[in-house]
């Protein structure tokens, strides 16, 4: 689920959260065991902040990343792809994308992660 | 609303190794060196404590789990010692460890000593950060960015947001957070016990590499070794140890509630752990007016966006004024409330389990009179607050000591 993109959606106050959570992170509800599972993957967001990070691990320094803000609710902290920083503004609208997030040569994983790209019309 | 600790606890000796790039020190030497200083300056003997608590982060590196690092190092006599941690708040988690401990007459005397050795992890920053920094573990390395260290980027992100909100361009926004950096050097430069210690200046700054846009090499606190320890004891017995013990006024954590990383309330133009703890510290210290009532302040400066944000999560300027403050110079040695006298984390780095307890040792020495060329005239009210996690999720403790 987490690896899909899905999360958990309140259904006493109606808040989405990502990672699913038992308990609800809406300040004013505080559910608990009261979700339904809610799809992220296919909602578009935009940029709530972002940042250009040259001590992280890249392939392509700097590594990109920034807060998302979804359509319809929920917020989560994502590396942005095929775009360079100085695309990058508070409000600029996203959808996700399942890449290739990291490579452990040694063990021969490659990890895949949702990232944030800019929307291609 | 209960009690509070208010002049309960007193601080009756301290201790602070020299920070530094310690290649030739091990975590037991900074142990010593902060516990004896500590000792002398109680004037008590070890067989004395009844209690200890060591605070350190990064236990792998040279130190070891549980608190019998400390107990072995130290030769503690089978007395209980406990290791905390809340990340770079794990300083203030042992000085409020003690004093609880002393306050509800578990112990009269006990320790509190912070140790790290983050040199020894080879690594220009805090690294290990999905395993070991951020609140989900493992699989942190799975749903996170590919950080090796989330803070550079995560509090950039504050001063993305930061710098919007309040209309300031990236150039404005920068300057301002530079003259932060500057301050805290000159401070610095006149504290042997710094690890960097030389002036600089705006130009500096904002020349410096950048780190995490818009953050810069000289808008990050360095890496540095260290240690810090803490004797307190009951405040009825304070004064048969010395004439000038330093009385604990308030001492508060807040911990996120996951709000601000997973919910569309928070603004991430401040720190909500610091405003909530130090709301709560004010309580308890009887302060109605902060700006009116702090003297000085030891703030956590892990960038200088955070030392930002935090004059105004402390309240002690308005909302989106804190630029104003800093333009006028009301932070400085010689301003209204100074802020990192001692040159802050941006001089002595961060070795995470000892900067709650330095920053205690510069309020402390102040308080006394002993600090020298940095002495601030007639200091009533210390704060200190140490933060740990990024903004979005974050845990703050705050202290305020006094005479």
């Amino acid at each position: 689920m987490i690896l899909a993109l899905y999360g958990s959606k309140c259904k006493r106050c109606g808040t989405p959260q990502y990672p699913p959570q038992r308990i609800c992170v809406n300040p004013n509800c505080g559910a608990v065991d009261e979700m339904e599972d809610y799809r992220f993957s296919d909602k578009r967001g935009v940029v709530f902040s972002y940042t250009a990070d040259h001590v992280a691990s890249s392939i392509d320094p700097p590594l990109l990343y920034g807060m998302i803000d979804f359509d319809g609710g929920g917020r989560f902290v994502f590396e942005f792809t095929d775009c360079e920083r100085d695309l990058l503004k508070i409000g600029m609208p996203v959808e996700m994308s399942l890449r290739r997030k990291y490579l452990d040569e040694p063990r021969g994983i490659h990890g895949y992660f949702w990232k944030a790209i800019p929307i291609r019309e | 609303m209960p009690d509070g600790i208010k002049d309960k606890v007193a601080i009756i000796g301290m201790g602070c190794a020299k920070f530094g790039e310690l290649w030739n020190k091990s975590a037991e030497d900074l142990m010593v060196e902060a516990f004896q200083e500590a000792l002398e300056d109680a004037g008590i003997e070890k067989k004395d404590i009844q209690a200890a608590w060591q605070s350190n982060q990064f236990t792998e590196v040279n130190i070891g789990h549980s608190a019998l690092p400390l107990a072995t190092t130290l030769k503690l006599p089978f007395i209980p010692v406990t290791r905390v941690e809340n990340l770079c708040a794990s300083g203030t988690e042992a000085i409020r460890a003690a004093c609880y401990a002393v306050a509800s007459g578990a112990c009269d005397i006990a320790l509190a000593l912070g140790v790290e050795k983050v040199k020894d992890l080879g690594f220009g920053g805090l690294p290990r950060a999905n395993e070991d920094i951020v609140s989900l573990g493992t699989k942190g390395r799975l749903i996170f960015p590919n950080w090796v260290n989330p803070n550079p980027g995560m509090f950039a992100m504050m001063a993305i947001r930061y710098f919007d909100r309040y209309g300031l361009s990236i150039e404005e926004g920068k300057v301002a957070l530079a003259k932060v950096s500057v301050k805290s050097h000159h401070n610095g430069a006149l504290n042997p016990k710094a690890h960097l210690r030389r002036e600089i200046t705006v130009e500096d700054v904002l020349n410096a590499p950048m780190i995490a846009w818009p953050l810069g090499l000289f808008d990050s606190c360095g890496v540095s070794d260290g240690a810090a320890a803490a004797i307190l004891a009951r405040a009825d017995m304070a004064k048969s140890f010395r004439p000038d013990p330093v009385y604990i006024k308030a001492l508060q954590i807040a911990a996120d509630s996951g709000e601000s990383l997973m919910y569309k309330g928070y603004d991430y133009t401040h720190v909500e752990t610091t405003y909530r703890a130090a709301i709560r510290a004010y309580q308890e210290a009887g302060i109605k007016n902060p700006r009116e009532e702090i003297s000085m302040m030891e703030v956590h400066d892990c960038f200088s966006i955070t030392e930002l944000v935090t004059y105004e999560d402390l309240m002690i300027s308005p909302r989106g004024k804190a630029k104003e403050d800093i333009d006028a110079g009301f932070f400085e040695l010689d301003g209204k409330i100074p802020c990192q006298p001692d040159g802050g984390l941006k001089c002595f780095g961060h070795p995470i389990g000892a900067s709650g307890l330095r920053m205690l040792y510069e309020m402390y020495k102040q308080l006394q009179g002993k600090a020298g060329p940095r002495q601030i005239k007639n200091p009533g009210l210390g704060l200190t607050h140490n933060l740990g996690g990024q903004p979005p999720q974050s845990v703050c403790g705050v202290a305020i000591v006094g005479l």
